[in-house]
């Protein structure tokens, strides 16, 4: 799949946090006026 | 991870949140918390940390990780996540993204930060902390 760009639309998928919270989105971006969001292979 | 408690007080005044995901199960994402906010706290004891700012979500089917085109299919330890970072508004709209092919290669953290506080007031992130993609 190509990777997403600027301008494009978040797309909808549910997991959890590691607490075993479910978040929703992209509902949990209008928790905030702006998220950052990372990816990481972990291990750091 | 570190970099985005040395830039807490930017993030604290844009009132921005900050979710981080891999393919780690949820007990590896806890030990990755306590050993930065343990490292956090003798490097700048004036922050608090309590909650640390980064919210750490688990994606072991890399369901979310795929749906973004972020996967890394030929790593040595299996599926990955392959370095992103995105600013989205809450509309849920990219507005903002750093994305590479090396674990090296992350965004800078000013750079980064300055383009999530001016998303959060409105703006469009500043020509002069471009992105990558």
């Amino acid at each position: 799949m190509a990777k997403l760009t600027v301008g494009e639309p978040f797309p909808a998928a549910s997991i959890k946090d590691i607490d075993g919270v479910t978040v929703d989105f992209p509902a949990v971006f209008k928790n905030a006026p702006a998220t950052v969001l990372f990816f990481y292979r972990g291990r750091w | 991870m570190t970099a985005f408690v040395y830039e807490w007080e930017r993030y604290l005044e844009g009132k921005v949140q900050i979710l981080g995901i891999s393919v780690e199960p949820p007990e590896e994402g806890k030990k990755l918390l306590d050993r930065v906010t343990r490292d956090c706290q003798e490097d700048r004891p004036h922050i608090p940390l309590d909650p640390y700012p980064v919210r750490l979500l688990s994606d072991p089917d890399a369901t979310l990780i795929r749906a973004c085109g972020t996967e890394n299919e030929s790593h040595w330890a299996g599926t990955i996540a392959a370095p992103a970072t995105y600013v989205v508004d809450p509309a849920g709209k990219v507005k903002w993204a750093y994305v590479s092919d090396s674990a090296a290669d992350r965004p800078s953290p000013v750079a980064l930060a300055k383009a999530a506080c001016a998303v959060a007031t409105g703006k469009a992130p500043a020509a002069d902390y471009p992105g990558k993609m």
